[in-house]
């Protein structure tokens, strides 16, 4: 017999599930020895690591190291230092290299084809639905988001062009990277980087600088600025922010709908390039999640599901996941799978559709999932745990 | 060293010290070395650095000099400075002049572990140096990974900045790591 919440030991004991999650498995711990053994085994294979200490240095011999350090650490101040003092002919070449360079690079600056003046290069996608309006003027691309969620991959930014994403409560600046942002009643709701940096600054608040990998949600109203950066809603808190709003829970879903009704797919996409290979478009430009499906025609893009769209769609998945909006995330790792069988990470999405089905209770989907997924993938990285969810008595 | 001026770099946060060290006070850097050489020294040790251990301890803080200048302003550069020393073990691992003194390094490893763990009995230290053994077959990325978050308790979202990898794949190290480990280390677990 094996436990269905057995994998939840390591998610604790690497601290990347929730404190509620978290409180609720330790509860379930007591009651459930296979968890209980589990988990001490893995906090016995850490303490038992963390035993085997080094031998720390004497007092004497810190003290020695610190010294060296220090003198060592003077001896390549002095020689940054010293450096200049080169021989003149060294000098001169030096400063001959230097003139070179300054009148290439003024050349270059002042020709036509200069990075500085040509229009940055993205692609903005609205995941589900999304009102966004470009106003790209020359180098600055400039999008302003006033609801939904927005993918965004912009390309390296060269010298002097800028990219901005203004959100109701404060914007985006980016440095050529792939983002998902989501704004809900004016609001910021979250911003997951994969690719990149990006800096968010909030109206009101500190600058945070995201990386690939992290993401920012935002918290419940009573909880801290600190607490702002790499914040997870939990479950419950998903739910009643659900419960709480006016819309149905099924919202985002009737709003793709409408998305399309007004156009013959959901894929809203649009590619843009300025500058050398298209015209520029000095007006305001007014692009909403339906407007902008019919973009790509006009730029000669394409609908089909690319490779480059996987990592934006996965993310998008793990992210409804992550803030506990399991509906969202099973209906968007079942199109992930769908649209991208060949892709690795569709043995992920298999396995979280299993997971996802375990945690709202539905017992039939699990093991249905569960079933597909032993069958998809015999020697994938989950099956043991897949196998264990197959023989647990629901 | 004057006491009143080491008791303060010692007193001084940490994004205050590496502002210091931009400027090019050296007491700083001492300061920096101070707090966190152990946790350096540690480190390269469980990343398997026996050789050369002293030297790669303060490349690691000299390095500090030119990074300090690129320092995020974290509250703690305990992270940062891992970072920096895993980095260092990488650059090190790739060093073609370092070769023959890893293979020296790795013919004499298991009696080096034996010397260095402080143990009271011969059962303990023979335990001991087959847990540091099982740690040092691991794959360096594996090891990375497992030392800098299970060990050393850097989170993971602080490791991955750190490595530059994505969050996932260091759930996904750790967690191959940790089967490796459990598959050799076996009975020695309860």
């Amino acid at each position: 017999m094996s436990c269905s919440r057995l994998w939840q030991a390591e998610a604790v004991e690497d601290g990347r599930i929730d404190a509620l999650d978290a409180a609720s498995f330790e509860r379930h711990r007591l009651q459930c020895s296979e968890c209980a053994h589990e988990a001490s085994v893995l906090r016995a294979l850490r303490d038992t690591l963390q035993r085997v200490q080094p031998r720390e240095p004497s007092p004497l011999e810190q003290r020695r190291e610190r010294a060296e350090l220090l003198r060592r650490a003077n001896q390549l101040m002095l020689a940054r230092r010293d450096a200049p003092r080169r021989p003149l002919l060294l000098s001169a070449a030096a400063a001959l290299v230097a003139l070179v360079t300054v009148s290439l690079a003024w050349r270059v600056s002042h020709s036509p084809s200069a990075a500085s003046t040509t229009a940055p290069v993205f692609e903005l996608r609205a995941v589900g639905g999304a009102s966004f309006h470009d106003q790209s003027r020359g180098p600055s691309g400039r999008v302003t988001l006033t609801s939904g969620a927005l993918a965004v991959h912009v390309e390296h930014l060269q010298r002097g062009q800028r990219f901005v994403v203004a959100v109701p409560d404060g914007e985006l600046e980016v440095h050529g990277t792939r983002f998902i942002v989501e704004v809900e009643h004016a609001h910021t709701q979250r911003v997951l980087v994969t690719e990149g940096v990006v800096s968010l600054r909030l109206s009101g608040g500190a600058e945070h600088q995201l990386i690939a990998g992290s993401s920012w949600t935002r918290p419940p109203p009573s909880a801290p600025d600190s607490a702002l950066l790499v914040a997870t809603r939990t479950a419950d808190d998903a739910e009643k922010a659900r419960q709480s709003t006016s819309a149905p829970p099924d919202a985002p879903r009737a709003l793709a709908a409408r998305a399309d009704e007004r156009a013959p797919t959901s894929a809203a996409r649009l590619r843009r390039s300025h500058g050398a290979t298209h015209a520029r478009d000095t007006s305001e430009q007014s692009v909403s999640a339906a407007s902008s499906v019919a973009a790509p025609a006009a730029v000669g893009g394409s609908n089909a599901p690319t490779t480059s769209n996987a990592p934006l769609e996965f993310a998008a998945a793990m992210a409804s996941f992550q803030t506990g909006a399991y509906l969202d995330a099973d209906e968007r790792f079942a199109t992930f799978a769908a649209r991208f069988a060949a892709d690795p990470r569709s043995e992920d999405a298999a396995f979280l559709r299993a997971v996802i089905a375990t945690k709202r209770g539905d017992a039939a989907a699990a093991v249905a999932r569960a079933r597909d997924y032993v069958k998809r993938f015999p020697s994938g990285l989950r099956s043991a745990e897949m196998q264990r969810l197959l023989n647990a008595p629901w | 060293m004057n006491t009143v001026v080491r008791a303060a770099a010692l007193a001084e946060s940490d994004p205050a010290l590496l502002a210091r060290i931009v400027a090019g006070d050296l007491e700083a850097l001492g300061g920096l070395f101070e707090r966190y050489h152990h946790d350096v020294r540690r480190f390269l040790l469980r990343m398997g650095v026996h050789s050369e251990l002293d030297d790669l301890v303060q490349l690691c803080f000299l390095e500090v000099i030119g990074a300090a200048r690129n320092y995020d302003g974290r509250a703690s550069a305990r992270g940062w400075l891992l970072a920096i020393a895993a980095t260092m073990v990488r650059r090190q691992r790739r060093s073609i002049g370092r070769m023959t003194a890893r293979l020296r390094e790795w013919m004499s490893s298991h009696d080096q572990a034996r010397e260095e763990l402080p143990s009271e009995t011969l059962e303990g230290r023979q335990a001991e140096a087959r847990l540091f053994q099982a740690l040092q077959k691991l794959s360096p990325k594996k090891r990375e990974v497992f030392v800098m978050v299970a060990l050393e308790g850097t989170s993971g979202e602080e490791a991955a900045a750190a490595l530059g990898i994505p969050l996932n794949t260091i759930w996904t190290r750790l967690h191959h790591a940790r089967k490796e480990l459990r598959r050799k280390l076996g009975e020695a677990l309860p």
